[in-house]
């Protein structure tokens, strides 16, 4: 068989299909009741991290100690805490240490486990081997587990706790950004391109990396979920986002003592933001992962 | 099948040797000087001194790790700087009762998680499916702070039905222990419940598609007997797989669940060594919950494997 006789497509056409395709993605997406609801809910939150001090009536750092523990009310629409300020203006500016860091802690983990996953998918042999006892020691551990861990190592702030977060979404990642590199490895225009003669990071990062960038989204939108959620189990523990600013997960810690007392709402508007936060993701994360079925 | 099992446990006793010099660096090297730590800012250096030589941190790193594992090895986990106390018997009284929540949560999830993904797949596409499954994805993303506060404050507060604190008064009967037992457990049941669900649902609905169940039905085997004698059976075999490696979530949810209800586990004796700076409590805590992990996901391979021949003959190769 002579080389002229294999179709190969031209450039354009593969252009064009692939468009092709990312249209017809973003229409089931857009499409998706799944998706509108959840990046509603997701926007608000974005809305609220970022004009959240001219949303709420009140300034959220402002102390009233003659008005501590004060039921809902139109003054103060969720109340007040044991420091009299208004639960409302805290619950609406708390996303937004967790909207900084979630996403950021969320993509180093992503970057990371792409690349390790590439690595260990495309070398395969000694190399996975090896990084994958490495990815295996870091799963044995829960992730709270070994947040609170690299928080004691590394001492509290908004930096650790992207790194910390970071790594430990890394190996995740990697085992699925290595699965699917290794199908793709397989394929001819990954043998095409070695005959050719190119290196493997070339192949690896310019030839296999935009055939794996599905999986790797779907990571990333779901990650982001198991982020916020890290974020507010750490913060509740103490080993979070540090105060004074609000975020939700510490507004419960210190308002939790308070509940015995008969003072639901100064815990219970934090949780259902948490609550609406967390789904929303979810909900985009699911859609996506539909649409790219489909 | 035993070639199987001795090259998955030499595996994982590299993964464990791994882990061991991660918890190690993290908890003994990186935060810094732990006698500087115990003693505070304010003390004299002297005293730091004779406080590290105490401890034996001022020795070399790499002969710290050689005596801490090798003393963890033959079962010495060492001394709590907290309670000045053997580790080992702290652990494994923190450890029992992780141990009674954790079979809490198995005892309300398994059978909940398997009827409701059983009921999903019965009625593939119809509202109750899309219900169940709605349900079951939202409860497992949803943190149990959230849970548990809600919680709380519903049973705990305002119906005032159930006790806020994990830990029965001293000297309580099993029952009473059980009753403080149920909160708690709701937050990890609600986690698990989605994840089992899920698997229960997507054997149920293969099993049903499947050329057994047709001649079952064409055989005129009545609707109920079919279900219980041809699905169930083979749909709930990838199920007990997922539930064997849902352990080392539950682990990382006993933390938090127990922290919030007041219960001395091992997710609260890590959580006090951490705030406490109680290094090696903090590490012998991590590490007994990567072992742990470990060997109920090896569990979970085994058990796989031997209800799956098509593996069990791979592993050997």
């Amino acid at each position: 068989m002579s080389i002229g006789s294999v179709p190969i497509e031209s450039a354009a056409a593969v252009n064009s299909a692939q468009a092709e395709m990312r249209g017809e993605f973003l229409r089931n997406l857009v499409h998706s009741r799944t998706f509108k609801f959840g990046a509603t809910i997701l926007g608000f939150w974005i809305l609220a991290a970022i004009f959240g001090n001219l949303l709420a009536p009140n300034d959220p750092l402002a102390q009233n100690l003659l008005a501590i523990n004060q039921a809902p009310a139109g003054s103060h629409w969720f109340g007040t805490d044991q420091l009299g300020r208004d639960v409302f203006a805290r619950v609406i500016t708390g996303s937004r240490d967790i909207l900084i860091i979630a996403p950021l802690a969320t993509l180093i983990g992503t970057v990371l486990g792409t690349a390790l996953g590439l690595v260990m998918g495309y070398f395969r042999g000694a190399v996975d081997e090896v990084i994958g006892r490495f990815v295996e020691a870091f799963l044995a551990l829960p992730l709270v587990v070994t947040g609170i861990l690299g928080v004691v190592a590394l001492g509290p702030s908004n930096t650790t706790l992207i790194i910390v977060i970071g790594i430990v979404f890394a190996p995740l990642i990697a085992r699925t950004v290595r699965a699917a590199v290794l199908l793709e490895r397989e394929l001819d225009y990954v043998s095409a391109a070695r005959l050719r003669g190119e290196t493997s990071r070339y192949i690896m990062f310019v030839e296999i990396l935009p055939n794996v960038l599905a999986p790797i989204m779907v990571e990333f939108t779901v990650r982001l979920g198991y982020a916020v959620f890290t974020l507010v189990t750490l913060s509740f523990l103490g080993f979070g986002i540090p105060p004074p600013s609000a975020n939700w997960g510490l507004e419960i810690s210190t308002n939790y003592g308070q509940v015995t007392a008969g003072y639901w709402w100064e815990v219970l508007f934090d949780a259902l933001a948490i609550a609406s936060l967390v789904v929303g993701v979810n909900m985009i994360a699911n859609s996506i992962e539909s649409a790219l079925e489909s | 099948m035993s070639g199987f099992v001795l090259r998955r446990v030499g595996l994982g006793l590299i993964t464990l040797w791994i882990l061991s010099l991660i918890v190690f660096f993290a908890a003994q090297v990186l935060p810094g000087d732990p006698a500087r730590a115990i003693l505070g800012p304010l003390a004299a250096p002297s005293s730091v001194k004779t406080l590290a030589h105490q401890l034996g941190t001022d020795k070399s790193v790499i002969s710290q790790y050689g005596t801490w594992i090798g003393h963890f090895v033959t079962g010495n986990l060492g001394t709590s700087y907290e309670y000045q106390a053997p580790i080992g018997s702290l652990l494994t009284s923190a450890l029992g009762n992780s141990l009674k929540l954790a079979a809490v949560a198995f005892v309300l999830v398994v059978p909940l998680g398997i009827l409701g993904g059983v009921i999903a797949a019965l009625n593939v596409g119809k509202p109750v499916d899309r219900v169940i499954s709605v349900i079951g994805l939202s409860a497992t993303v949803i943190p149990e702070v959230v849970s548990g506060i809600v919680l709380i404050l519903v049973f705990g507060i305002a119906l005032n039905v159930l006790p806020i604190s994990a830990t029965p008064p001293p000297g309580a009967g099993f029952g009473t222990q059980i009753y403080h037992l149920i909160m708690p457990a709701i937050p990890l049941t609600l986690i698990l419940f989605g994840y089992i669900q899920q698997m229960a649902r997507a054997g149920t609905v293969e099993a049903l598609a499947s050329d057994y169940a047709r001649t079952a039905t064409l055989k005129g085997l009545p609707r109920g007997v079919m279900i219980r004698r041809h699905v169930l059976r083979n749909s709930l075999l990838p199920t007990i797989t997922v539930i064997a490696s849902q352990i080392g979530y539950l682990i990382g949810g006993l933390v938090l669940v127990e922290v919030l209800f007041h219960y001395n586990g091992i997710g609260s004796l890590i959580f006090n060594a951490a705030t406490g700076k109680d290094f090696p409590m903090l590490e012998a805590g991590v590490l007994v919950i990567g072992i742990a992990y470990m060997v109920a996901t090896l569990f979970a391979d085994i058990l796989y494997s031997l209800l799956n021949p098509r593996i069990r003959y791979r592993g050997v190769e």
